[in-house]
């Protein structure tokens, strides 16, 4: 990206978190030292420090557990004064990293980069100028948000926006996720040693699956996942519980209706950006989870007959099948198409069977890690059960193998198929 | 007074230094990829690491004095947590400053500081069938028995063992021949080799530098199961291969079993002893079991919490 329009876009991220926070707090003064202090810092600690390995890894280190922090932060936050010290916080690593990025453009392309940069910094300022002198002159946020709700949304900000993550185009909760494995890991090592629990390399020992557990990708997840959302629905929960208006002294109802209406209108302006804040990440949590657990779904390839028989390669351009990766391929017959799946067991046997099962519509199946998932129900199929009839597993299919080539007979697929979906639908 | 507990005590410090703390494991933790033990020693040669760990434990302390001050007694629960990391905390700092780690390599028959090996029970196989790359690992344990006074110990992998002062285990259990090779004036004698999981080979130098010995455990039966490669191998009476170099040059290459003896020119290469061996470490800690006692409080104290969450539920 030109450095002038990466320069506004970032800084203009800045500015407007520094806005949101300055028209909840009447802190404005402080927070602008405190944040053109944190601003400058990050900028000057990378003019110095951008090419140390050193600073780099440590500022690795340090913009996990602030991330960590940040989530924690909304419910954690006890007081406006809190608020006022932690909000410069946010911009230190994500000015350092700007700044690191204009340094290495610089270094490529010239001198000219830190103009435009001071350009893009120097409008997405005087657009702060302008929506703080002309837009919200008259519009009172505090009455709107309550200062955990403002920290609950930077931080939901920066974790859609990437945060400091975002020049690698590396998306954020996964980048926390294998840290946070790589920590928990690191701990383990730790604890282990000091209370004398063996690692043999031959055997499986005490606590290790334990261990092998809360070292794995998917609890590291789990913990993300509780932090991540545990702020939203804790102060969604909070506001939900918080107490109902006194009704008692007032006799004309239309002072018990506006009452009310006043406390509805409070539930549903602090609401909104906590359940803005609890959508969008549920959203984020899902994208990483699909980025930690690829769903593998390779596009059918077409084969045609041969004297009734269809003749698959086990190695080909897309690879040798003894790398237990999925396979599909498609042929037609009478004008109906048939879908089929050859994969390799884990015990070496390769097993060609139909993309369906008996029980559900034949929508097909995918790959998740080692197991097959049924796009119909979700049942996971271990790869072992993989070319054994029943249940949910895919219908086998006769087949024999001849060197490198699979051989199926098309007039026996037809046949197999009519058991598609046989049980759901009674049809045989 | 109470202001001090009030800050030191409150939550707020406690986090704050759990942020320092966490800040300065992340930098050493990512700068370098340490061996746990060593990144531990390395933090704790950290001054700004040590200060936060004992502002920490002081901060902990007042929080459970708040707590008992105040009269929380109904918060029993949380001043137990509170107690037993505060004695996990020291006893583990005192165990790093203090601990003393030895291990000792011995086979059946070999003769340690704690007496004579007189048996090594483990679960290792007798014969293991690799399919593909995938090396089996399953469950197992490992005992040794040995001979000392006319009694006999006997060392696991866990719990470990109390000899004397000393807490002992097994941390490793592998199998290796004892090799003995000779080569003009060169002589290179090794032993305690980690030759299983068979996965590759295991290089040793020889004193001079100049050659290098590499052995490997060598299948007994290789035959294909689909289109898989599947290797047998022998545990109990295994077949080693042995290739030694000169440089790239290879000099000598045989397969040869225990007690086998080869000579090839001016080489000469000899195997005995072949089989099992462990590593038992042996550990001078007076501060470990004050640890498993903070995680017995501390664990408690979770367990009080948890009954009374459900109490309070039904109730």
């Amino acid at each position: 990206m030109i450095p002038f329009l990466l320069t506004f876009r970032e800084s203009l991220e800045i500015v407007l978190q520094i806005l949101l926070v300055v028209s909840i707090l009447n802190r404005g003064n402080k927070i602008y030292i405190a944040s053109i202090v944190s601003i400058l810092a990050g900028a000057i600690s990378a003019a110095f420090y951008s090419h140390d390995i050193f600073i780099s890894k440590a500022l690795t280190g340090l913009s996990f557990l602030f991330y960590l922090f940040c989530i924690i932060l909304p419910v954690a936050a006890p007081s406006e004064t809190a608020v006022v010290l932690m909000t410069p916080l946010f911009f230190l690593p994500h000015s350092f990293e700007l700044t690191s990025v204009l340094i290495n453009k610089a270094y490529l392309s010239g001198r000219s980069v830190y103009i435009q940069g001071l350009i893009g910094a120097l409008l997405s300022i005087s657009v702060f100028y302008m929506i703080r002198r002309y837009l919200l002159r008259n519009v009172q946020l505090q009455g709107f948000l309550h200062h955990r709700e403002v920290f609950l949304l930077i931080a939901t900000f920066n974790l859609l926006f990437g945060g400091n993550r975002e020049f690698s185009d590396a998306s954020m909760i996964p980048y926390i996720q294998s840290l946070l494995t790589g920590l928990i890991t690191g701990l383990i090592g730790l604890i282990s040693g000091q209370l004398l629990f063996p690692d043999v390399q031959v055997f499986d020992t005490t606590l290790k699956g334990l261990f092998d557990f809360l070292a794995s990708p998917r609890f590291s997840m789990a913990i993300i996942t509780i932090l991540i959302l545990f702020p939203p629905v804790y102060l969604l929960l909070n506001l939900l519980l918080s107490q109902e208006p006194e009704l008692d002294g007032f006799e004309k109802k239309a002072m018990i209706r506006k009452k009310i209406s006043l406390y509805r209108g409070q539930l549903y302006k602090r609401g909104i950006p906590l359940i803005f804040s609890f959508a969008s990440l549920i959203f984020l949590i899902h994208g990483a989870n699909l980025v930690i657990n690829p769903v593998y779904e390779p596009r059918p390839i077409g084969l045609t007959q041969e004297d009734g028989l269809l003749k698959i390669p086990l190695m080909d351009s897309s690879g040798d099948i003894s790398d237990q990766k999925l396979r599909k391929y498609t042929f037609l017959k009478d004008g109906n198409s048939y879908r089929i799946l050859v994969m390799m067991r884990p015990d070496g046997e390769v097993v060609a069977t139909l993309d369906a099962c008996e029980i559900c519509p034949p929508i097909g199946y995918v790959q998740k890690g080692r197991y097959l998932i049924c796009k119909y129900c979700n049942t996971p199929i271990p790869p072992e059960s993989f070319g054994k009839a029943g249940g949910c597993n895919p219908i086998p299919l006769p087949y024999r193998v001849n060197g490198d080539t699979l051989i199926l007979n098309v007039q026996e697929i037809v046949e197999t198929s009519k058991m598609i979906g046989s049980k759901f639908t009674g049809r045989h | 007074m109470r202001q001090v507990l009030g800050i030191a005590g409150s939550g707020w410090f406690l986090l704050s230094i759990i942020f320092i703390m966490g800040s300065i494991y992340s930098v050493n933790s990512f700068i370098k990829e340490l061996p746990p033990q060593e990144l531990l020693l390395k933090l704790f040669d950290n001054i700004p690491f040590e200060v936060s760990y004992f502002l920490f434990i002081i901060g902990l302390f007042l929080r459970a004095l708040k707590h008992i001050i105040d009269e929380r007694s109904k918060k029993i629960g949380a001043i137990l947590i509170i107690i037993g990391l505060i004695i996990l905390l020291l006893s583990s700092y005192l165990s790093i400053r203090t601990r003393s780690v030895m291990d000792i390599k011995a086979r059946t028959g070999d003769s340690t500081a704690y007496g004579l090996i007189s048996r090594i029970n483990s679960d290792m196989p007798d014969r293991i069938l690799i399919i593909g790359k995938e090396i089996p690992k399953r469950p197992g344990r490992v005992e040794v028995e040995i001979l000392s006074k006319e009694r006999i110990e006997r060392i696991g992998l866990y719990p470990f063992s109390i000899i004397g002062k000393k807490a002992l285990f097994i941390s490793d259990l592998n199998i290796s021949p004892s090799i003995e090779v000779s080569y003009k004036e060169e002589r290179l004698r090794a032993d305690y080799l980690s030759l299983y999981p068979p996965k590759g080979e295991t290089r040793v130098r020889f004193p001079g530098g100049q050659y290098t010995l590499f052995i490997s455990l060598y299948p007994e039966r290789s035959y294909k199961k689909g289109r898989l490669d599947v290797n047998e191998y022998n545990i109990s009476s295994p077949i080693y291969r042995i290739v030694i170099k000169d440089g790239n040059r290879t000099i000598f290459e045989g397969l040869l079993k225990d007690n086998d003896q080869r000579s090839e020119g001016k080489i000469s290469v000899s195997l005995r002893r072949s089989g099992e061996w462990v590593n038992i470490r042996s550990v001078e800690d007076i501060f470990l079991f004050p640890m498993y006692v903070g995680i017995m409080v501390l664990l408690t104290g979770f367990m009080i919490i948890i009954v009374k969450a459900i109490r309070s539920l039904i109730g």
